[in-house]
């Protein structure tokens, strides 16, 4: 008897402590049940992942002892300064495509929210079954290295001179770069006017361009305005092209008479390096079945591009401007590294595609 | 109230010229008050019948219409009179643009603003000569007249790409600008590829215009390759005035080259690397 309160005082306490650990754990979001399916294993990964903390997330992976850490981390949270450094997991969406016994495949679609918005990868993962425990097999990557080497820039860039706000009347000053937009058209999708086309730098300067646009009605009175944002290629070299888009959110073509065009251009300074190659530029279907423009960027300069964002316009059979999109790359563009990208185009549109032009704008840190 | 009726009569010269001094008479009884009023300047003193006024070159500094205005009392006599700008001692020249392409009929607007020393626009006619001067060579107009104060000019663009000086010229006075000559769009774009390893080298050969000026370093001109794998594209800028690149080759593939809206030659590659 006198045992009897000992034992049942020691059973209490071990009862709390074991509440306790499985609360904690639970709220740190760790597995303490078996992972019993492919999509919980993926899922427990995800959160992982969002946490970033990346050894848990490597320890959940069923080759974590071939996964090299660093290039798990480059592959997930990105480096080089790129957009997925500036980025956070959202949200995710798992579906299973196929299981077996002992294997899976299953399709996750991340969401990233980044600077400039929201950017999706979709990936397919195999998940297999070790024990009683589904675990995902993740692809071996290394983290991209480069053999060294000297890289001959023959470095041309242009600056500008400016006299001045005390500059006296009268005197000579840089005019400002001649820029002549060479295709229009409107069109109407949803319950939007999009106006696009493209913009040509006749000038022998670099130029910063900006389109604007406004929608003018059947009383000639101009009711609203926008700009291309970064629907456009801001720095131009000469003789370069760039297409541009503005979207005019809830209106419709039947509301205008006239679209009133204007491209501001000044001279700035610039660089005409890096020189960005657009590789294997063919439509074909996403992992989700959309109609997509791919192809790869190669940076053929020795610095590193750390964003880059690619402008893609489609034309039809008569060169009529039909399409303008973009995307922003989340990895950044290593010397001569081919860096794969995908622009969606609705399917309508993919339909009509006979032309497609893709240019890169990019943004390096540190240059101008 | 008019002049007759003045107690203070005022006698102004009949011409009076920007920044150059005048003596002013006055006429009748007692003591009073001499202000004047000008588009720059006012100025007050006191005056006494029969004194002369000595109005200071600082005091009509500015063309324009002046107010001289004398009182008694409660009773004023306001005398208006002219100041006409003074001769031109300073050319301000506005050449537009500042860069040009070679070639062009009336392509250089060169405008000239006459000034006197007082920076008052110089209405009176006077003869500006223009000049260009482009590698030692130099053509002038015979001289212009202004009208209003302004001459101006249009100038055709040389044949050959560099600067160009433009001056305007009046007696001593010179003024000069510097317009820059530049190649027009590449004529007889020409590019050729050779195979390295499993690469191909594009290169143009040096991009000139139809009158044989290197088009400018910096121009993009556009590669294109279409092959089975799809189409890639290179805007490669031009330096010491060729375009190079470096693209992967897959196979049979046609490359084509273009600047701007200038299209160049297309080649075929076939075969095996």
């Amino acid at each position: 008897m006198k045992y009897g309160l000992a034992l049942t005082l020691l059973l209490g306490t071990l009862l709390l402590v074991a509440v306790g650990w499985r609360r904690s754990a639970k709220a740190a979001g760790v597995a303490l049940r078996p992972q019993n399916t492919p999509e919980q294993a993926v899922r427990n990964l995800l959160r992982s992942v969002r946490e970033r903390n990346w050894p848990k997330a490597q320890v959940q992976l069923a080759n974590a002892n071939q996964v090299d850490a660093s290039a798990f981390v480059y592959d997930l949270a990105g480096g080089d300064g790129s957009l997925r450094t500036y980025s956070t997991l959202e949200d995710s969406e798992v579906s299973v495509l196929h299981q077996e016994a002992d294997d899976a495949l299953v399709r996750v679609k991340l969401n990233w929210s980044t600077a400039v918005g929201s950017l999706s990868d979709t990936r397919k993962l195999k998940v297999v079954r070790q024990a009683n425990d589904w675990k995902v097999f993740w692809p071996v990557s290394q983290v991209p290295k480069l053999p060294a080497q000297v890289m001959a820039v023959n470095y041309l860039r242009w600056d500008v001179v400016n006299r001045g706000p005390e500059g006296e009347w009268g005197t000579a000053s840089v005019d400002p770069p001649k820029v002549r937009i060479i295709s229009m058209n409107a069109i109407e999708r949803s319950d939007s006017v999009i106006v696009m086309g493209e913009v040509v730098n006749e000038d022998t300067i670099p130029a910063y361009i900006n389109v604007n646009a406004a929608l003018v009605d059947a009383n000639g009175l101009e009711f609203r305005n926008e700009g291309s944002f970064d629907k456009v290629s801001h720095i131009l070299l000469p003789s370069q092209v760039t297409p541009y888009r503005i979207d005019f959110p809830k209106v419709r073509l039947n509301q205008l008479k006239q679209v009133r065009m204007d491209a501001n251009a000044a001279a700035v300074p610039a660089s005409a390096d890096p020189v960005i190659g657009v590789m294997n530029q063919r439509l074909e279907k996403d992992a989700l079945g959309n109609k997509v423009l791919a192809g790869e960027l190669v940076n053929q300069s020795g610095q590193t591009v750390n964003i880059a964002h690619v402008l893609a316009t489609c034309s039809d059979d008569n060169g009529k401007v039909i399409w303008v999109s973009d995307e922003y790359v989340d990895r950044a563009l290593l010397p001569m590294t081919p860096q794969p990208f995908a622009v969606d185009l609705p399917a309508d549109v993919a339909a009509r595609v006979q032309r497609f032009r893709v240019t890169v704008n990019q943004y390096t840190r540190g240059a101008s | 109230m008019s002049q007759a009726e003045a107690p203070l009569g005022l006698h102004i010269p009949a011409n009076v010229s920007a920044g150059e001094a005048v003596t002013v008479s006055s006429s009748g009884t007692g003591s009073g008050t001499f202000y004047l009023i000008g588009p720059g300047h006012v100025t007050k003193r006191r005056l006494q019948a029969g004194d002369t006024i000595q109005i200071s070159s600082d005091e009509i500094a500015t063309a324009g219409t002046y107010q001289a205005i004398t009182c008694k009392g409660q009773e004023c006599a306001t005398t208006n009179f002219y100041v006409t700008p003074n001769r031109g001692a300073e050319l301000v020249l506005l050449v537009h643009p500042s860069r040009v392409p070679v070639g062009k009929l009336d392509a250089i607007s060169a405008v000239t603003v006459v000034m006197d020393r007082f920076h008052n626009l110089a209405l009176q006619p006077e003869g500006v000569t223009f000049r260009a001067i482009a590698n030692e060579t130099v053509v002038s107009s015979p001289p212009q007249m202004t009208r209003n104060g302004v001459a101006w000019t249009r100038l055709n663009s040389g044949p050959k790409d560099g600067t160009v000086q433009i001056n305007a010229s009046l007696g001593q006075l010179s003024e000069r600008r510097v317009v820059q000559q530049v190649a027009a769009e590449p004529c007889k774009l020409h590019a050729s590829a050779a195979h390295k390893g499993d690469r191909v080298v594009l290169q143009t050969q040096p991009v000139r215009d139809c009158r044989g000026n290197s088009v400018p370093d910096g121009t993009i001109v556009t590669f294109t390759k279409l092959d089975k794998l799809g189409r890639t594209t290179v805007d490669a800028p031009i330096k010491k005035g060729v375009a190079r690149t470096e693209i992967g080759f897959a196979g049979p593939a046609t490359i084509s080259v273009a600047s701007g809206v200038v299209v160049g030659n297309e080649i075929y590659m076939g075969g095996p690397r």
